[in-house]
């Protein structure tokens, strides 16, 4: 319809005109030159109305926002460090608060906890998990095959296995050993879920004896870089060859820790009592008590025909039939409502770091806009629009949040990437839903904070803002904005607060809970474990080996001793204390050892004597004992010369007290220990031979080097290249364990560092901009005498009440929200006065910080420039 | 310097605008018509009370032509001159009828609270 139409036409148009005009007026009797000057005259002012047709065009809009975007960037390069601060503060929060959302969607999809909600799954009604003796109680492979048979309400029963550790090499024996987990699964573990390989097939249901292995989707990224020639490849599993025909799809047990997916009877590489969790499909119809009902008879049943079974599970006392429990989905409801509560209580963090966040940008764009005002006034006197000029604003504040959103974007990516690689039980990623949260939160803080200060400057009386010139700050303008201003540094403050301290109150509960306190130097002891017999040694083969790599370790130049023993400090080992009676709650732990592992590990003998030489086989069988043991079992009388039994039947002696292994006294008292010679336990040839050929070599640097433990490497691959060995110092393998406790604490402790530093930057732009508006004051004050603590209170003062009472609301708020948390939610403690009130000097400290570098800048204002710069 | 009201000089140019968009199309009714000659036909059937700002004619022409009301086409005038002559559309008759009625509704509203004119 409406075509577009050129300016030039709309010249010629004017031409016309004033052609048509000057001829009329002419013809009404002036002449030819005062016509055409009337003609014009009439026309008025011909380029305004050039520009009033510019702007009835379409395009006009994107014309107008390539204008503002250009001025925009123009304001930002005259304000470089403005700019920057709130790209920067922005690009934080945004960062944080992303990187936080794509681990609660990922968690809320199942990826981040291994746990998938019942609608991953098609016809989630139908899916249950069966378990017995609590909520994750397991059955032994016959029971399964029974209940497979038998059930009338289950359509298809799925049995799968906890992961177990196996060796993994390469039939080539070219390469070193690796340690690969893998669970073992009937032939549907995948269809029942509704998975398909992403790769190859799964094992049919005739090929549950077959040695075919699927891969999982991230050990195939991992460990064959995604290559899909592998199926079809041969590889090594405890010296057993497997072909591997498939590869898992990626969202099949992402965060697990299984790389592989064996078939369920595949023998030799299966634990020797191996159980399984089920999970089933429900009849059309079938109720879940019904099903309750039938599984609970069948195993009764079942356990009356093989009383053996129920003797190789672990049968609480009494119980002569498991309780069975089935509930839709993978996860107990308990788990589940666990990960809603976690779910929960980040969220309200996001939402709190979100806040802060948009308040540090809508304080400064306020700051900046109030020093504006006399722009906006020239401005508005030259005849713009308020529109025109809001709009100009919300273009400034959308560009800047933009930038800030896309900057955030990319940190919460490497972020993410830097958590998921350096905690493996992590797992998220950034994916299209988290790219277009990001976005859309940057567009949202844009508009919304900045179209606040937009509406409340505009709205300014032309004639105040051209008046008071330059000298936009004073008292009453700042009073006028005053509350709201205000606000802006009580919030932040206040909501930080909250954070910190619900972040330290977590902190406290983990460290009480999960962290052990020894009592020796744990960088320094290195454990070096071996699967002789995984990797088809026999026994007299291992023994000779690990005494050949006993005497080339303590060849090393960096090794102070070495000593062998059953398994690592710390870890239950492979004997057990059967007598005397161990007190209820206390688990001692009860280790075969060589004689050099007291002085190997750094642990003291209190009394008594260390192990000798002559304690052998054949010699009396002598133990020693930890302190806390001795405390425990021998209350009251003389520890040594006690006499100590284990399972097996031998009878030991205590000869020594050695010193605890932890100390300090958290939740858990530490372990009793008890130490026995490796050589005088005789039937320790006979208990587990596959526990045995674990033994460990412990290993005493003399420095705290990593040197050594490639040198030990080296030392182990010069003797059998195609051995699995794992070297690690006692620390590193406690960590692997509290994994989960230390990414939260550092988790947290990222998160507290970025609140902390948001709240700070926030104050510190506020304050800033205040000081620099105020410069002429100060320098009128300086010039009349004031002293700097006078100038410093001046500045400081209105901020100072303002985080006091940001850190009063805080704390009221912390406790509240600690009581809420507490009671519908987490079971952490509330907290206590300590943590917070040393939260709230951290925070006040920081504060401080913040306000008094601009402080300090006002003091240097030289009097002389400030009132000349007016 | 007196206090002024919110943006008075926004408030007039409004007025003027929905005023002059109703006279253009009026004068169109009589047939197509270049800027100019509308101009003169304003002028003349106000009997000289009303006078075109020229300036503000032509952006007005250009407003009522986007919106689809009036549609222009370079022709020759009487007096053998190029110009834009423009023409009244199906829709620029409605929205002529409709304004007129609304304006004679409000200026009889307006008369009836003025009163008998006073002498």
């Amino acid at each position: 319809m409406f075509r577009r139409r050129k300016p030039e036409d709309f010249q010629a148009e004017l031409d016309a005109h004033l052609a048509l005009e000057a001829e009329e007026l002419s013809a009404e009797g002036l002449s030819q030159e005062d016509a055409r000057a009337a003609s014009r005259r009439a026309l008025g002012n011909r380029t305004s109305a050039e520009e009033r047709f510019f702007e009835t065009r379409s395009w006009m809009f994107g014309q107008h926002l390539l204008r503002d975007l250009r001025f925009a960037i123009r304001v930002f390069r005259k304000e470089p460090k403005f700019s920057v601060l709130v790209v920067l503060g922005l690009a934080l929060g945004i960062a944080v608060s992303t990187a936080l959302f794509a681990f609660v969607d990922a968690s809320a999809h199942g990826q981040g906890s291994g746990y998938r909600p019942p609608d991953e799954v098609p016809q989630p009604e139908t899916y249950v998990s069966i378990n017995r003796n609590g909520d994750f109680g397991e059955f032994p492979a016959p029971e399964f095959r029974r209940l497979q048979e038998h059930s009338a309400s289950i359509a298809e029963l799925t049995a799968e296995s906890e992961p177990s550790s196996l060796v993994l090499g390469t039939p080539t024996a070219s390469a070193e050993a690796e340690e690969a987990m893998a669970r073992f699964e009937s032939a549907n573990f995948l269809t029942i879920r509704g998975f398909h390989p992403a790769l190859g097939r799964t094992f049919s249901e005739d090929e549950t004896r077959a040695p075919l292995a699927v891969l999982s989707h991230s050990f195939w990224q991992r460990r064959f870089g995604g290559d899909p020639s592998v199926v079809g490849q041969t590889i090594l599993l405890n010296n057993h060859p497997v072909t591997i025909i498939g590869v898992a799809p990626p969202r099949f047990h992402a965060a697990d820790t299984a790389d592989l997916f064996l078939p369920i009877d595949l023998d030799g590489l299966l634990p020797s009592n191996p159980a399984f969790m089920l999970n089933a499909r429900l009849r059309p119809g079938t109720r879940l008590p019904q099903l309750q009902a039938e599984i609970q008879a069948l195993t009764a049943s079942f356990e009356e025909a093989n009383p053996a079974a129920s003797s190789a599970r672990d049968a609480p006392p009494g119980a002569t039939v498991p309780k069975i429990s089935v509930f839709l989905g993978d996860a107990p409801p308990e788990a589940a409502r666990q990960k809603a509560e976690i779910v929960f209580a980040l969220d309200l963090a996001i939402a709190m770091i979100l806040l802060i966040a948009c308040s540090n940008l809508a304080s400064l764009l306020l700051a900046r806009a109030s020093v504006r005002r006399r722009e906006l006034g020239v401005r508005l006197s030259l005849g713009a629009s308020r529109a025109r000029l809001v709009s100009q604003f919300l273009t400034e504040s959308l560009l800047l949040s933009i930038c800030g959103g896309l900057l955030g974007i990319l940190l919460s990516t490497w972020l993410s990437k830097w958590l998921v690689g350096s905690f493996p039980g992590l797992y998220f990623h950034i994916n299209d839903a988290v790219l277009l949260y990001g976005l859309l939160l940057a567009l949202v803080t844009g508009v919304s904070f900045g179209l606040g200060p937009a509406l409340a400057v505009t709205k300014t009386n032309l004639a105040d803002a051209l008046h008071s010139g330059g000298a936009a700050g004073t008292e009453a303008s700042t009073l006028k904005v005053g509350s709201r201003r205000n606000l802006l540094v009580v919030i932040p403050v206040a909501l930080s607060l909250m954070l910190l301290i619900g972040a330290a109150v977590l902190v406290r509960g983990i460290q009480t809970h999960g962290f052990l306190d020894a009592s020796f130097d744990m960088s320094r002891v290195i454990g070096v474990s071996f699967r002789l017999k995984d990797q088809g040694y026999d026994d007299a083969r291992a023994q000779r080996f690990r005494e050949q790599m006993l005497e080339r370790f303590s060849a090393l130049p960096g090794v102070a001793s070495v000593a062998l023993t059953d398994d690592a400090p710390f870890f239950p080992g492979t004997c057990q204390v059967a007598a005397p009676a161990p007190v209820p709650g206390s688990f001692p732990i009860c280790h075969r050892v060589s004689p050099e592992i007291f002085q190997t590990i750094g642990l003291r003998i209190l009394r008594g004597r260390p192990f000798s030489s002559a304690d052998r086989a054949g010699a009396a069988p002598v133990a020693i004992v930890s302190q806390r043991l001795a405390d425990q079992f021998f209350a009251g009388k003389d520890p040594l010369g006690q006499s100590l039994q284990t399972v097996t039947g031998t009878i030991f002696t205590v000869v020594g007290i050695a010193e605890n292994i932890t100390h300090g006294a958290g939740p858990i008292p530490g372990f009793p220990a008890a130490y026995i010679p490796i050589t005088q336990d005789p039937a320790s040839s006979t208990i587990s031979s596959r526990a045995i050929s674990r033994m460990e070599i412990v290993v005493r640097a003399t420095a705290n080097s990593s040197s050594i433990l490639a040198e030990l490497h080296q030392a182990v691959r010069a003797a059998d290249p195609t051995l699995w060995v794992g070297i690690q110092t006692v620390e590193d393998s406690l960590s692997r364990i509290f994994n989960g406790a230390h990414t939260t604490i550092l988790v947290l402790g990222i998160l507290g560092v970025l609140v902390l530093l948001m709240a700070a930057a926030g104050i510190y732009a506020l304050l800033a901009y205040s000081v620099s508006r105020r410069t002429r004051e100060i320098g009128i004050r300086m010039a009349l005498g004031a002293r700097h603590r006078e100038i410093l209170t001046l500045v400081m003062r209105r901020t100072l009440i303002l985080i006091a009472w940001g850190i009063g609301c805080g704390l009221l708020g912390a406790l509240a929200l600690g009581r809420i948390l507490t009671a519908l939610v987490l079971k952490t403690p509330p907290p206590d006065v300590l943590t917070c009130i040393g939260v709230a000097l951290a925070l006040a400290a920081a504060s401080l910080l913040a306000s008094f570098l601009p402080a300090r800048k006002a003091l240097r204002v030289n009097p002389v420039e400030a009132l000349r710069s007016e | 310097m007196p206090t002024q009201g919110p943006n008075p000089e926004n408030a007039r140019i409004n007025l003027l605008q929905g005023t002059l968009d109703l006279l253009i199309l009026r004068t169109l009714v009589f047939g197509p018509q270049h800027g100019q000659g509308v101009a003169r036909a304003i002028q003349r059937q106000s009997e000289e009370v009303l006078l075109v700002d020229h300036g503000t004619l032509y952006p007005a022409l250009q407003r009522l032509e986007s919106k689809g009301w009036i549609e222009a086409e370079w022709g020759t005038s009487s007096n053998n001159r190029r110009a834009r002559f423009y023409k009244l559309t199906r829709s620029g008759r409605k929205q002529l009828t409709q304004e007129a009625g609304q304006w004679r509704k409000l200026a009889a509203a307006i008369g009836r609270v003025l009163g008998p004119e006073e002498s």
